[in-house]
C-alpha cells in the first residue's frame, strides 16, 4: 500500500536509545508532491496508510536476521521475501502459483546464466592461452568438461581450491541472473523491464497528446491534469531506462575480464554485489508502473492507471547521483512527482479493488 | 380455430404455452438465453417474438449478451437509461414508454425513406459492441431524428399501437428529439465517466442549454399542453419542458448528479425559463421513484453502482442547492430509510450465504481456484457494504462483518489447526470481511505460521 515508497533498515546508530518494534523504516516520496521525501519507522506506517495482512508479514520476515545477520535490503532481496510469502498464499491463489512458476523459472535461468559465465571464463583463459575459444554453438558437455579444466587452472593461479571456484561462479550466476549476460541477456529481468519503460514512455506520450487533441475543452482540468502526470511519468521513465542502461553496461563490463572480477570477489564478495543491485535500485518501483498501465483499458481505464501511477514514481536513491556521476539534487529536480489529482469520484469500495489489482500485478511480477 | 367470416385466422398460441415458454425461458441459462436473443434480433420482422423477451428484461440487463445494432438498436441509445415498461410510464415527459418506441422508430423510418435502408446496410454486421460504428452511425442518425421528431405530426396508428394517449405523444417525441439531438455529446460524457473522467460542469451546462434552445425553437415548440388528468407541465414552454427526458438520462448515466442540477439551474435561470426546474424537478422525482429497486438488483456489482449513484443524488438534493426543496425532504429521508432497510437485509442474506459456503469451502480441504471465487464475492460483499452506509446502517454493518469473521474463524481455533494453506485463505477471508489486524491475529494464533 505504500505508493512509491521503500524500505530499508534502520542504521543501529539511529536506533540507540529507541524502542523500535520493527528494525525498518519506510521511505516515501512527498505525498503533496513537493521537494524530499518522507522517512519514518515502520510501527509508524499507520499516519500514511493501513498495510495489509500480507505487508505486515513481508515486512516481519524482511525484519528477521539472516543466519543471524541483519543484512542490508535490496530489491532483489525484497523480492524473494515477496515471492516467499507470496508462495505461502497470502497474496492470494493467483500470486500464490505464479510465485511458483516464478521460482522453477529463476532456477532454470540460474543455471543457464551459470553455464554462460562458464563459457565466457572458458573463452578468455583460453584466448590468453592461445588455444582455439570455444564457441557458443559447441556442445554443452564439450564446454563444461573444458571450463572445469579452466577453473582447476584459475584456482591455481588464485591459490583457491577448486570448489571455491565453482561456488564463486554460482555466486556470480546469482548476481547477473537478473543483470543478464550472453545470447539471453534481453530476456532478463532487469533488461526487459528497461525494454518495458521505453514501451511505456512511447505509449503514454502518445496518449498524453491524443488527450490534449481529443478534449472537447482546451480548458477541462481533468484533461490536462491526467495529460500533466502522464508527461511526468514518462519523463522519469525514460531517465530511468537511460540510467538503469548505463548502470547495466556497467555490470557487464566486468565480465570482460572474468579471471580480474574473480579476484576483485575473493577480496570483496559484496562489491560486485553492490554493482549489479545498481540497476535493480534504479528500476526498483518501476515493474508495478508498468504493470498498471499495461493493465489498461482493460483492469482499469487508462485516466486510472494515470492517475494510479502518478503516485507511485518511486524516488530515486540518493546514491543513484554518485553512481552515475550526476550532480547533487539531479535526482529532486528530475523526479518531481506531479501534485495530486483530485479525488476519483468512483467511492463503490476503490480500497477492496486496489488490493485485488495490487495482488493480481503481484502475481504477473517476475 | 375457423374464422367467423370463413377467412382463415393467423394461428393463435395458446396462453398456457406462452406462460410454459416463459417458465421454460426463466430457467435457462445465459448461453441459451444468449442464443434465443440473437434468434430473436435476426428476424426481419421481431413481432410477437419480441413478447419473448419481455420476461427476460432483467436476465438481459445482468448478462448484457452481445446483440446485433439494429437501426430501431442504434436510434434508442443513448435513452436506454429511461426507457421503461408501459405500466411503469407516467405523464413527466421523463420516461420514454416502452410500447410507444415501434411506433416512433416506424415514423423515423417512413421520414428519412432511403437513407434508413442505408444505416440499415451499415449496420449490417454490427453489434453493440461496436462503440466506433455506433458513435459514427449514431451521430448521423440522431441529428436526423431529432429533426423529424420535432416537426413530425402524431402518426395515425399512434393510440392503437401504442396504447398511450393522444396528447402524450407530443410530450413523448419532443422529449426524446431534444435528448437525441445531444446525443453525441451523451456518448461522449459516458466514454469520459467510463474512462475514469469526470465531465466538467460547464460541458454538462452547455449540453442543456444547446438542447433547451433547439427545441424552444421547433414549430409549435412553445406552448406544450400536458395530457388530461397528467402530473407534468401544463402550459409551460416546449424548450424547457422537453428536456426533462435528457436530464433523466443525464442522471442515470452520469456520476456527480449535483453537476447535473446546478447547470440545468443555471441553463433555467439565463432562459429566464422556469420550467427547467419544474423539468428537472420532474426528473429527479423519477429516479427517485426507481431508487429502491436497485438494492434488489441480482448482480451486487450492478446494484453496488446504481445505489453508489442514488446515494449521490440524495446526498445532493440533501446539501442546500437548486434541487433542495423542503417539499422533497420527506421523500429523499423515506427513500434513504427504504434503501438502508432494503441494503441490511440484502447485506445479512448474502453474507449469511457466504459464510456457509466459506465454511463448506474450507472443511473440504484445499480450496485451490473456488477460493479466488470466494474472496471476489467478499469483496464485492464489502465493496456493497460501503456504498451501503451511506444510506444508514454503519453499527449493523461492523457487528455483521464481525460476526461474520468471528464464525469463519470459530471451527478453525476450536479444532485441530487447518493446514497451512487453509489457514492462509481462512486469514484472507476474515482480513476482507473485518480487517487486516483481524486477519493477521488469526493467522499467528495458528501454530507453524
Amino acid at each position: 500500500m505504500l505508493q512509491g515508497g521503500r524500505l530499508r533498515r534502520i542504521p543501529p546508530a539511529a536506533r540507540l536509545g529507541r524502542l523500535q518494534d520493527s528494525p525498518l523504516e519506510a521511505i516515501v516520496p512527498n505525498p503533496s508532491g513537493g521537494r524530499g521525501v518522507y522517512v519514518l519507522p515502520w510501527t509508524d506506517i499507520g499516519a500514511l496508510c493501513r498495510p495489509t495482512m500480507h505487508d505486515t508479514m513481508l515486512v516481519r520476515r524482511l525484519s528477521t536476521p539472516i543466519e543471524g545477520i541483519e543484512r542490508d535490503l535490496t530489491p532483489g532481496r525484497v523480492r524473494d521475501a515477496a515471492r516467499a510469502i507470496a508462495l505461502q498464499g497470502l497474496a492470494g491463489q493467483q500470486a500464490a502459483s505464479a510465485a511458483e512458476a516464478s521460482i522453477k523459472r529463476r532456477d532454470e535461468g540460474l543455471l543457464a546464466t551459470r553455464f554462460t559465465l562458464l563459457m565466457v571464463v572458458t573463452e578468455q583463459m583460453e584466448a590468453r592461452r592461445l588455444m582455439e575459444p570455444a564457441r557458443l554453438e559447441q556442445e554443452p558437455l564439450e564446454i563444461e568438461q573444458r571450463g572445469g579444466l579452466v577453473l582447476v587452472r584459475l584456482a591455481r593461479e588464485l591459490g583457491q581450491p577448486p570448489q571455491r571456484m565453482s561456488g564463486l561462479l554460482d555466486q556470480l550466476a546469482l548476481q547477473f541472473l537478473d543483470v543478464g549476460c550472453g545470447l539471453g541477456m534481453a530476456n532478463a529481468s532487469l533488461p526487459s523491464l528497461v525494454s518495458n519503460l521505453g514501451v511505456l514512455r512511447n505509449e503514454l506520450s502518445v496518449w498524453a497528446q491524443s488527450e490534449q487533441a481529443s478534449g472537447t475543452d482546451d480548458n477541462d482540468p481533468v484533461v490536462r491534469a491526467a495529460s500533466r502526470t502522464a508527461v511526468a511519468v514518462a519523463g522519469a521513465a525514460e531517465i530511468t531506462a537511460q540510467m538503469a542502461r548505463v548502470a547495466l553496461d556497467a555490470a557487464r563490463a566486468r565480465l570482460g575480464d572474468m579471471p580480474g572480477l574473480l579476484r576483485a570477489i575473493l577480496a570483496d564478495t559484496s562489491e560486485i554485489a553492490r554493482c549489479c543491485d545498481q540497476a535493480s535500485w534504479l528500476l526498483d518501483g518501476w515493474e508495478q508502473i508498468w504493470l498498471t498501465w499495461h493493465a489498461s483499458p482493460g483492469a482499469l481505464s487508462h485516466h486510472d492507471a494515470v492517475r494510479a501511477i502518478g503516485r507511485q514514481i518511486p524516488a530515486l536513491p540518493d546514491e543513484a547521483e554518485g553512481w552515475l556521476g550526476l550532480p547533487a539534487g539531479t535526482a529532486e529536480q528530475l523526479f518531481r512527482r506531479p501534485p495530486p489529482e483530485r479525488a476519483a469520484f468512483r467511492d463503490t469500495g476503490s480500497h477492496f479493488e486496489t488490493i485485488a489489482r495490487n495482488e493480481h500485478f503481484r502475481a504477473l511480477a517476475d | 380455430m375457423p374464422a367467423r367470416h370463413g377467412a382463415p385466422m393467423p394461428p393463435r398460441t395458446p396462453a398456457g404455452s406462452i406462460r410454459d415458454l416463459h417458465r421454460t425461458m426463466a430457467l435457462a441459462d445465459d448461453a441459451r438465453i444468449a442464443e434465443i436473443v440473437t434468434l430473436v434480433d435476426s428476424l426481419p420482422e421481431r413481432g410477437a417474438a419480441d413478447a419473448l423477451l419481455v420476461p427476460l428484461r432483467g436476465r438481459l440487463l445482468q448478462i448484457r449478451p452481445t446483440r446485433r445494432t439494429s437501426f430501431t438498436r442504434l436510434l434508442f441509445t443513448p435513452a436506454n437509461a429511461v426507457v421503461v415498461a408501459a405500466a411503469q410510464w407516467r405523464r413527466t415527459g421523463v420516461t420514454l414508454p416502452r410500447t410507444g418506441l415501434c411506433c416512433l422508430v416506424k415514423q423515423v423510418r417512413a421520414q428519412l425513406g432511403p437513407v434508413a435502408a442505408e444505416f440499415d446496410a451499415r449496420l449490417a454486421d454490427a453489434t453493440t459492441e461496436d462503440r466506433v460504428i455506433i458513435l459514427r452511425e449514431g451521430q448521423l442518425l440522431w441529428c436526423l431524428a431529432a429533426d423529424v421528431l420535432r416537426s413530425a405530426g402524431m402518426p395515425d396508428d399512434w393510440v392503437r399501437e401504442t396504447g398511450l394517449a393522444a396528447a402524450d405523444y407530443t410530450s413523448v417525441a419532443r422529449g426524446l428529439a431534444a435528448l437525441l439531438h445531444v446525443a453525441s455529446r451523451i456518448e461522449a460524457f459516458a466514454d469520459r465517466v467510463g474512462a475514469g473522467c469526470g465531465v466538467p460542469r460547464a460541458q454538462i451546462q452547455a449540453c442543456l442549454a444547446e438542447a433547451v434552445a433547439w427545441s424552444s425553437d421547433a414549430p409549435g415548440g412553445r406552448g406544450i399542453k400536458d395530457a388530461p388528468g397528467g402530473t407534468g407541465i401544463k402550459d409551460a414552454p416546449g424548450g424547457a419542458a422537453a428536456i426533462g427526458m435528457l436530464v433523466g438520462v443525464l442522471l442515470a448515466r452520469l456520476p456527480r448528479p449535483e453537476d447535473i442540477l446546478i447547470a440545468a439551474d443555471d441553463v433555467g435561470h439565463a432562459a429566464g425559463d422556469p420550467s427547467v426546474r419544474q423539468a428537472c424537478d420532474l426528473a429527479i422525482d423519477g429516479v427517485l421513484a426507481g431508487g429502491l429497486a436497485h438494492a434488489q438488483d441480482n448482480d451486487i456489482g450492478a446494484a453496488t453502482r446504481e445505489l453508489a449513484h442514488l446515494a449521490g443524488l440524495l446526498d445532493a438534493l440533501e446539501k442546500p442547492g437548486p434541487a433542495c426543496r423542503p417539499a422533497r425532504k420527506s421523500a429523499v429521508m423515506a427513500l434513504r430509510r427504504e434503501t438502508d432497510a432494503a441494503c441490511r437485509q440484502r447485506f445479512e442474506t448474502d453474507m449469511a450465504h457466504c459464510i456457509a459456503a466459506a465454511l463448506d469451502l474450507f472443511d473440504g480441504g484445499t480450496p485451490g481456484g473456488e477460493a479466488m471465487l470466494l474472496e471476489a464475492t467478499m469483496r464485492d460483499l464489502r465493496k456493497f457494504e460501503a456504498v451501503a452506509r451511506r444510506f444508514g446502517g454503519g453499527p449493523g454493518y461492523d457487528r455483521g462483518l464481525s460476526d461474520a469473521a468471528t464464525a469463519l474463524a470459530r471451527p478453525f481455533l476450536s479444532a485441530a489447526a487447518p493446514s497451512g494453506a487453509i489457514a492462509c485463505n481462512v486469514a484472507r477471508s476474515i482480513e476482507i470481511l473485518a480487517g487486516p489486524e483481524a486477519g493477521l491475529a488469526f493467522l499467528t494464533s495458528q501454530p507453524g505460521l
